[in-house]
């Protein structure tokens, strides 16, 4: 059974007024335990509408959404559990930062559980960790780190609640390129050593291409495509249609195929471009 | 020297500590740097590499500690010119939402001139032809806030143009934008760049933004690492990768392929320069062929 | 929503309402809130309503609008109009239970009070409809620049709320960004007494004055990139001058504010 379900889910802002927008369109789609997927769009696509109807933070217009097979409207108690069981971390998160020390923030998530000050201590120490946050942070003001380390507070925040699901929103949006591989490398490092179920919600393909197990590309407030990386990328010009950016890598073999030569188009790291450049060359003579 | 519109020598600059604090470090240690009028560079550097820093020294809202900095010849440390200088040289910020002052686009645009106390008739039409350059021009009686990033950031754009500036600094102009405002901005700066002669330093870290500078720095600690064209800093990819910084990969595959033996041209850094060469490698080999 | 409130908003248009001169417009307004009191009957009240209307008419505004921006007061005008039924035990008794009587003198002096609210509201909210932000401190520092002479730096002043003006949006945006964060955390910021309620939006708070300072500090320096220099040599964007239209408008009031005096004088006054 898939761990989390939504069924036909529509959402729809100013119902009765000129301004009535729908938000999402009867998306359907299921999550088993463990994979990494990807949630792409480009602004205004619904990625993030459908975000905040995944941990109860909205309520959906029509249709459900599924947690292990239950629905998360049920009861008021079922939707309060919904957010610690499925941890949403916002883009640009450090600006949710607000206690005193970084201890007493990341804290504030097991707090509001109700869990006992040891299980709060174990659980804030276990996400620091994980997010590589020294001892001797533990005790600073969060306002008087650097924007990454920031950063990195503020989704151990949403950690430290050992959510099954953790969704991240454009997790690495704004920081430079040090930045952004670490913690990229950090979230690919709890998952696999926690096999936490994880949703990066993202504007590119580039941020989760190497890692997803699966891509979900919204539009219009739909699901337009979804699929593994390779499946999604096998008709790359379709990622164009909905508005979003091929890496710059694709963009050469779409180039190549676009001037008929014969190229494969669902290329995205260099590794996959490199095998098909050698074997064009090798076949066509300019290498031996 | 009479082609140099930004000019630093021997530039060091520190933040001033919170009392009872030790002094913090240099941030920009020495920096020699001449900017050409009607150029487009571009400063690489991860965060705290100082590049912010050189933004804000190059208009006098910052004045070295030691060194000068000189615009069109004017001295930043002179209070009298900071008026003339800021007009020659546009700061834009990371962050559009905190730079825009007035609710309507137009009225935000016109900031500026009306500091100068600019006359009313050429405000208007300042403001005008600021909007067109930055093809904002149809949003000009919208509120910001409805606007998205990418445009948000093309009206502070305008807000510089209105003054008449010789040069543009841009800190970061792209980081919060999606691909599609990224786009436009950078469109926009290429084309003021080329329509208006508008000299441009462009300060990022996306790599990408840089492979069509004329000229491409790169910082780091507060000095300059690298200085040279695209192709001769994206050569260097050690250097760069053990300050943080990522070359394109799609200069990273035509490297690779070189050195396996491929007769790529050197210093590929588009996706477009890297069709078209493998496009006409397969071309003469059909040539040859037949 | 705090969204919905459309009080203070500002909705563009080229009609002849939205181009009359700022500072008239705010002088007028101010002039159209006095007479209001100085209604004594119906005929006169009448006059200053068809005043409104014709200004609504000509200001293009949708109706819906105008609408819109009494939601907030209903409350207040069943208020006064209960008082006043309560209150005024004039007239001929309709209905009588122990003390409580409705009279009819009751009856026309809610109906009177309400109207006069209503009309109070509808003017400043054309006001505000039809005028820029802008436009309107600009007015606001235009009008009080003799306060300069007792050092009050009017010019100040209205920069301050130009800013707050563009803010304010961003401001709601970012609450409620920052109020789904916390409550992602299992904040429960709508449930509880007073003091827990209180509490509860210490999470909220504290991020949303962090915010505003980082971006006073910035908006700082981009004030500064831009030349500003406070109030001395700047020009503006817009002249302010006179026009025909403008001058119509004045006598328009003023046939408008005799209707009124000649119906006090002639007729009974109601209060």
């Amino acid at each position: 059974m898939p761990i989390l379900e939504t069924q036909n889910l529509s959402y729809v802002y100013g119902e009765n007024t000129p301004f009535r927008v729908q938000a999402l369109e009867n998306v359907n789609l299921s999550i088993e335990k463990g994979e990494l997927v990807g949630i792409i769009g480009h602004t205004g696509s619904g990625k993030s509408t459908l975000m905040q109807h995944l941990n109860g933070l909205v309520k959906p217009s029509s249709g459900k959404v599924l947690l292990d097979g239950a629905d998360i409207h049920a009861s008021k108690a079922a939707t309060y559990a919904a957010r610690f069981r499925v941890g949403l971390c916002f883009q640009y998160p450090e600006y949710q930062l607000f206690e005193s020390t970084v201890y007493r923030d990341i804290a504030f998530g097991p707090r509001n559980m109700g869990l006992s000050k040891e299980q709060v201590d174990e659980r804030v120490r276990r996400a620091a960790s994980y997010l590589e946050i020294r001892d001797t942070w533990l005790n600073k003001s969060p306002f008087d780190l650097s924007g990454g380390e920031k950063r990195r507070v503020a989704i151990a925040g949403v950690l430290a609640m050992e959510p099954e699901i953790l969704i991240l929103d454009e997790p690495t949006a704004g920081l430079d390129p040090r930045g952004r591989a670490q913690i990229a490398s950090l979230i690919e490092n709890y998952r696999v050593s926690t096999g936490s179920t994880i949703l990066i919600v993202s504007h590119s393909m580039d941020d989760v291409a190497e890692t997803a197990t699966r891509v979900l590309v919204m539009d219009n407030g739909a699901v337009a495509l979804s699929g593994t990386v390779d499946e999604v990328f096998r008709d790359a010009a379709a990622l164009e249609r909905h508005g979003l950016d091929v890496p710059q890598i694709t963009r050469v073999f779409l180039s190549l195929r676009a001037r008929g030569v014969e190229v494969r188009t669902d290329i995205y790291t260099e590794k996959q471009a490199r095998r098909e450049l050698i074997r064009l060359f090798k076949k066509r003579g300019v290498l031996q | 020297m009479q082609d140099v519109i930004l000019d630093f020598r021997d530039v060091s600059f520190r933040y001033e500590a919170d009392e009872d604090e030790t002094p913090l470090p240099l941030c920009v240690k020495h920096v020699n740097l001449q900017i050409e009028k009607g150029s487009f560079t571009v400063i690489l550097g991860h965060n705290g590499s100082g590049k912010s820093t050189l933004a804000k020294l190059s208009n006098s809202i910052l004045v070295p500690e030691s060194g000068k900095v000189f615009v069109n010849g004017m001295d930043t440390a002179d209070e009298d010119l900071s008026y003339d200088i800021r007009r020659t040289v546009g700061v834009v910020f990371q962050n559009p939402d905190n730079q825009i002052v007035a609710s309507v686009v137009e009225e935000d645009v016109a900031f500026g001139p009306e500091n100068l106390g600019v006359p009313p008739e050429e405000i208007r039409k300042r403001v005008d032809d600021a909007l067109k350059a930055v093809g904002m021009y149809e949003y000009r009686g919208h509120a910001p806030h409805k606007l998205s990033g990418g445009q948000k950031q093309r009206v502070a754009i305008a807000g510089m143009i209105a003054m008449l500036p010789e040069c543009l600094v841009l800190d970061e102009p792209t980081a919060m934008l999606d691909p599609q405002g990224r786009r436009e901005v950078l469109d926009t700066i290429r084309r003021l760049n080329r329509e208006r002669g508008i000299t441009i330093v462009l300060i990022t870290h996306f790599m990408e933004e840089a492979v069509d500078a004329d000229r491409v720095l790169v910082m780091d600690d507060g000095e300059i690492l690298l200085d040279g064209t695209p192709q001769a800093v994206f050569r260097e990819a050690q250097t760069l990768r053990r300050v943080g910084l990522e070359i394109p990969k799609v200069a990273q595959l035509s490297a690779d392929l070189r050195e396996y033996g491929v007769p790529l041209p050197p210093d590929i850094l588009t996706a477009h320069a890297l069709s078209d060469a493998i496009y006409s490698l397969l071309g003469e080999r059909n040539h040859a062929d037949s | 929503m705090i969204r919905d409130i459309t009080i203070g908003q500002y909705f563009p248009g080229k009609s002849p309402v939205h181009n009359l001169d700022a500072r008239l417009k705010l002088v007028l307004t101010f002039v159209y809130i006095v007479s209001i009191f100085f209604c004594k009957n119906f005929v006169s009240l009448g006059v200053s309503l068809v005043y409104l209307v014709f200004a609504v008419l000509l200001s293009r505004i949708s109706l819906k609008l105008i609408a819109k921006s009494l939601k907030p007061i209903v409350i207040i005008v069943l208020l006064t109009s209960v008082l006043q039924i309560f209150y005024n035990d004039d007239g001929t008794v309709l209905f009588q239970r122990g003390w409580f009587e409705i009279t009819t003198g009751g009856l026309i002096m809610a109906v009177f009070t309400s109207v006069r609210i209503i009309a109070l509201v509808l003017a400043s909210s054309l006001l505000t409809y039809t005028t820029s932000p802008t436009l309107l401190t600009d007015a606001i520092e235009r009008l009080f620049s003799p306060l300069k002479k007792i050092k009050i730096n009017v010019h100040t002043i209205a920069m301050m709320m130009t800013i707050a003006l563009r803010f304010i949006p961003l401001l709601i945006d970012e609450v409620d960004k920052i109020m789904s964060a916390q409550k992602a955390r299992g904040a429960q910021l709508d449930s509880g007494g007073v003091l827990k309620r209180g509490q509860a939006l210490v999470p909220v708070f504290i991020p949303l004055f962090v915010n505003a300072f980082t971006r006073a500090y910035d908006l700082a320096f981009a004030m500064e990139c831009r030349c500003y220099r406070g109030g001395e040599g700047r020009t503006r964007l817009r002249v302010m001058k006179f026009c025909k239209r403008d001058y119509a408008a004045i006598a328009f009031t003023a046939v408008c504010l005799a209707g009124i005096g000649v119906s006090n004088a002639l007729l009974t006054a109601l209060i």
